[in-house]
């Protein structure tokens, strides 16, 4: 398969008053043309970070440095000048926010935000601009197109938003769409209005979808590739069969037991994982999940476990993964 | 207060009614332009130890029922009666002993807690209010003790919120709703700002914390995963009314509401293959607003088999058996 989105390394730490945080802690991955990867993992875990720093959105963040590689077809986007970034933000990668409420701009119709983009990217004149975003809009399910594009978001009830969203991010046709928690702040029904959208439409124009999410069902339904991220590092990569039928990392064994569920039977006690994840500025010695670690042997504190294959795609990092059983 | 019969519920309320007035602008006063009917002739009862859990979407009006059970939130119409006493028409002191049984523990772990306030301040404030506690030695007893039930380190107590994770916070207020040994909590969607590995720490607290202190939960949540966890019963709302209700088994083994149906069948299952082939319900647009109801059944809008029936007939509660119930006219 040929890839899209290549990150070599990645690391992303901040400078805080309480010493540095490392927030994603050499991370790598693939995304291949046209793939849903999920990444999944706790608040804190930094999904959210690796995507911001794709988009190259930590630039002006004090106190933030970015080491690695982010190849995107082949192309360095970290060495890339900001004008060079503007180009392909928003053109050929673009994303969709967790928060539809606030990631809009109140004091601009939707109209114009969907515009600028088209003007700015595909150099088209505001009558051109006007008449696409119109079709975006309903292509993403608006009844009255023409009249919504006059609307500011504060008009819109909060799925109607997220529409609005989706409609900018796929507005210059991009190769690939960074969705970090996409549906969080909506409700169920609409939730899955929502995301069959997202699916839809980068099923027909074959871009990559980069799921970031905490819900283990959604990446069950969606995605092809997941990837399971915990205190900054990847813990387990894999098809998603494998990860959710043949885990062989305790943190994503654990995730799985912890969430309740509508089928099956009613577990009389959800198993949990004890304790809570690491502060990230202390300089862990040993592998990072081994305090809330049941499988922890001695090894596991002294030396940290690397990201290893288990079987073709399958990759996980843990010093006790052959002793697991999925 | 007038004694009900009834022993066998800790509470119940019948034709329950709640609307927020709006106003407009007027000529002189501000002028009254309509009603949000938050809440539209809901019936039911919870047991002794038992947990209901009640699902609906944002703006169905889950919390403004959760609070016009506390007498938060004055009723517009309706019983509601807490150990076979009416409690619609109380005065001030008759509600302050009865807020010593009831109590609630907030949604949001980070907003509910006063930063200004250490932990066993906030924790120890209801013994104050309410004189539980005599001497200074019984008052840390009990503080000691609270921290205890719920899991948190008793070293800690002198430390202030934002000190907390969002786990140990909801704990805090957890042990702050159980400081006065209520009978009764009304849980305010507690776990759906916390992660997944944390919040099924705190819905085992929960269960266990029922098993040893006999309380009543209501349990208001979004989430019917979590729901169905810790719920003995289930109530599914829609837009200030309720549309089915009954034993959590029967609920999500055979729901019979075509809202309910939908609901379910758009949560996702963490499990690949089962959930590629599951049939989904994905209803058409978004609930209308609460001002202005639709006529007949509130879900018909987005009913899949809705008719012109539904339009003219407000859909009763109908018994399907024993423990289950439900509002649908479509439903024989």
């Amino acid at each position: 398969m040929n890839t899209i989105l290549n990150i070599n390394n990645l690391s992303v730490d901040f400078d805080t008053e309480y010493g540095i945080f490392h927030a994603v802690d050499n991370v790598s991955f693939t995304v291949s043309k046209g793939q849903v990867v999920g990444i999944v993992g706790e608040s804190g875990c930094g999904k959210t970070v690796t995507t911001l720093a794709i988009m190259r959105l930590l630039d002006t963040v004090v106190g933030a440095s970015i080491q690695g590689e982010i190849l995107f077809e082949g192309q360095d986007l970290l060495s890339l000048r900001k004008k060079q970034m503007h180009q392909i933000r928003g053109n050929e990668i673009s994303m969709i926010f967790q928060e539809p409420m606030t990631s809009l701009n109140p004091i601009l119709t939707i109209g114009r935000q969907i515009t600028e983009s088209l003007e700015l990217h595909l150099k088209m004149s505001s009558k051109q601009a006007k008449e696409r975003a119109a079709e975006l809009l309903d292509l993403v399910g608006f009844s009255d197109p023409y009249q919504k594009l006059n609307d500011y978001p504060q008009q819109l009830s909060g799925g109607m938003r997220q529409r609005v969203m989706i409609a900018m991010a796929i507005s210059c046709n991009p190769k690939l769409i960074i969705a970090d928690e996409p549906t969080t702040s909506l409700d169920v029904t609409i939730q899955a209005q929502i995301l069959d959208l997202i699916m839809d439409i980068c099923d027909k124009s074959g871009a990559a979808l980069m799921l970031i999410t905490h819900n283990l069902g959604l990446i069950a339904r969606y995605a092809e590739k997941v990837i399971v991220m915990y205190s900054g590092n990847i813990v387990e990569e894999g098809i998603a069969n494998q990860i959710y039928y043949d885990s062989h990392h305790p943190y994503t064994l654990g995730l799985l037991k912890a969430v309740p569920r509508i089928d099956g039977d009613i577990k009389k006690q959800l198993i949990t994982i004890e304790g809570m994840p690491p502060e990230q500025t202390d300089q862990l010695i040993g592998c990072s999940f081994e305090p809330r670690c049941v499988y922890s042997v001695e090894k596991c504190k002294i030396s940290t476990p690397k990201l290893e294959s288990i079987q073709k795609h399958h990759l996980a990092s843990c010093w006790q993964s052959a002793e697991l059983k999925g | 207060m007038n004694k009900i019969k009834n022993t066998e519920y800790i509470l119940s309320v019948k034709g329950l009614k709640k609307s927020f007035p709006i106003y407009g602008r007027g000529v002189f006063f501000k002028k009254h332009i309509g009603d949000i009917h938050a809440i539209n002739d809901v019936e039911f009862n919870i047991g002794y130890s038992e947990t209901l859990g009640l699902v609906g979407e944002s703006g169905s009006g889950k919390t403004t029922l959760g609070r016009c059970l506390l007498h938060l939130e004055k009723l517009t119409e309706g019983i509601i009666s807490f150990k076979e006493l009416d409690f619609t028409n109380i005065n001030i002191s008759q509600l302050n002993s009865l807020r010593k049984e009831m109590q609630i523990v907030f949604q949001d772990p980070y907003a509910s807690l006063n930063p200004r306030m250490t932990c066993s301040q906030i924790i120890g404030e209801p013994l104050k209010v309410h004189n539980i506690v005599s001497t200074k030695e019984e008052y840390e007893i009990r503080i000691k003790e609270l921290f205890d039930l719920v899991g948190l380190n008793h070293s800690m107590a002198n430390r202030y919120p934002h000190e907390f994770s969002g786990g140990q916070r909801q704990r805090l207020g957890i042990a702050r709703a159980l400081a006065l040994n209520p009978n009764f909590i009304v849980c305010d969607e507690p776990v759906s700002s916390l992660d997944v590995s944390i919040q099924a720490q705190i819905i085992n607290l929960l269960i266990d914390l029922q098993s040893k202190l006999n309380i009543s939960y209501l349990f208001i949540s979004h989430d019917l995963a979590v729901v169905r966890q810790i719920s003995h019963r289930v109530a599914v709302m829609y837009l200030g009314k309720l549309v089915e209700i009954g034993d959590s088994d029967q609920v999500y083994s055979n729901p019979l509401h075509p809202y309910t149906q939908a609901l379910l069948s758009s949560i996702p299952i963490p499990d690949p293959i089962k959930e590629k082939k599951r049939k989904r319900i994905i209803l058409k647009g978004e609930p209308p607003h609460p001002m202005d109801p639709p006529s007949g059944c509130v879900f018909r809008t987005r009913c899949p088999i809705a008719d012109e029936e539904c339009s003219r007939i407000i859909p009763p509660m109908v018994k399907h058996n024993d423990n289950h119930e439900v509002a649908c006219l479509k439903v024989s």
